[in-house]
């Protein structure tokens, strides 16, 4: 009996071991979004293209679209664009949500990048709306909303060609033939 | 001149005060500014690993803070606060996690391995307690005719080597 109980440390040990080794291949920053499967929420915001014309939730709602959140001042969304470009090719409508940047410097990027957008909402710096209703902190992000405007897919980081192929479209395809 | 190179080496500490950023929150009430700094601490900076919102300098911190303090502006109690954010940002966002069936280890596993700890030690000084008065049975003269064996026996041996180092 005594004997067993030398044992304990090293089965403690061992077990330590296995879970903080675990924890090394684990993502920190990966977590589900707390929007999957609500509802979009409610907003109403300008285009970047002209502040004059405000668009809101039920302009939106009603097909399946994915939401890409993205600014001139963010990396990867130069990396993830040219598969926004490939998805909107494939027929998905991209909407875009211009995030903490200014309207020049956005102009200038869809003009060098190309636009995949069908239309793009402007939440500059001071403006919490959208995106902070939506639980952004960062970009690039990017939401897929269903036929009733629910969110039921969401992604923080960059849009790989990978993603597109094995998870965003079959999703997107999925909940279009959704009833 | 070497006076002057101190003052300015101590300038370099004016650096982060004047870099942090000044915000002005205009509370209502001391208890509004209170409750701010009190929640704001409670609540983590989405963006960040391990900073508050009160702390980090991040854009999403400010947006936190700036939400915050127009909830508290609004009445929001400190409970709907949190609910509120939460619904947005997730219970990442909450440094004191809510007790249920995946985070109890979470509550439970640092008090409890401090208690085995306590208990363990509090069993091994007993035990030890039981052993001691075996061994210490010699008395002093005794032991000080072991130590001086050996004290001894040290000497023989090291004492050939140490003079030929020494000549």
């Amino acid at each position: 009996m005594k004997r067993a109980l030398l044992f304990l440390p090293l089965i403690i040990f061992i077990g330590l071991g296995i879970f903080l080794y675990k924890g090394l291949s684990m993502d920190p920053s990966a977590r589900d979004s707390a929007l999957l499967n609500k509802p979009l929420p409610e907003f109403t915001l300008p285009r970047l293209d002209n502040e004059d014309l405000k668009v809101s939730r039920e302009d939106l709602v009603g097909e399946v679209f994915l939401l890409n959140v993205w600014g001139s001042w963010c990396p990867t969304c130069y990396e993830e664009h040219d598969q926004l470009i490939r998805l909107a090719e494939e027929g998905v409508p991209v909407v875009g949500l211009n995030y903490k940047d200014e309207r020049p410097k956005a102009f200038q990027y869809l003009a060098q990048q190309g636009n995949p957008y069908t239309l793009n909402l402007f939440e500059p710096d001071g403006v919490r709306a959208l995106a902070f209703d939506l639980g952004v902190y960062g970009a690039p992000e990017t939401f897929l909303i269903d036929k009733e405007g629910i969110v039921r897919y969401q992604l923080s980081g960059e849009v790989t060609p990978q993603l597109v192929d094995e998870t965003i479209l079959p999703e997107v395809r999925k909940w279009q033939n959704a009833q | 001149m070497a006076k002057r190179a101190v003052v300015l080496l101590l300038l370099l500490f004016l650096i982060p005060t004047a870099q942090a950023a000044i915000e002005l929150y205009d509370f209502s009430s001391e208890e509004k500014r209170v409750r701010f700094h009190e929640l704001g601490a409670e609540l983590r900076c989405p963006k960040c690993q391990n900073q508050s919102v009160i702390d980090s300098g991040s854009a999403s911190a400010y947006d936190m803070r700036q939400e915050l303090y127009q909830l508290l502006e609004e009445g929001y109690t400190d409970e709907e606060v949190f609910e509120h954010l939460k619904a947005r940002f997730g219970e990442f966002i909450l440094y004191k996690p809510p007790v249920r069936g995946d985070t109890w280890i979470l509550w439970f596993l640092p008090p409890f391995l401090m208690l085995s700890g306590f208990v363990i030690l509090v069993l091994l000084a007993r035990s030890r307690q039981k052993q001691a008065p075996a061994s210490q049975n010699d008395s002093v003269s005794e032991r000080q005719l072991k130590l001086k064996k050996i004290l001894e026996l040290d000497s023989e041996k090291s004492s050939p080597s140490n003079s030929k180092d020494s000549s």
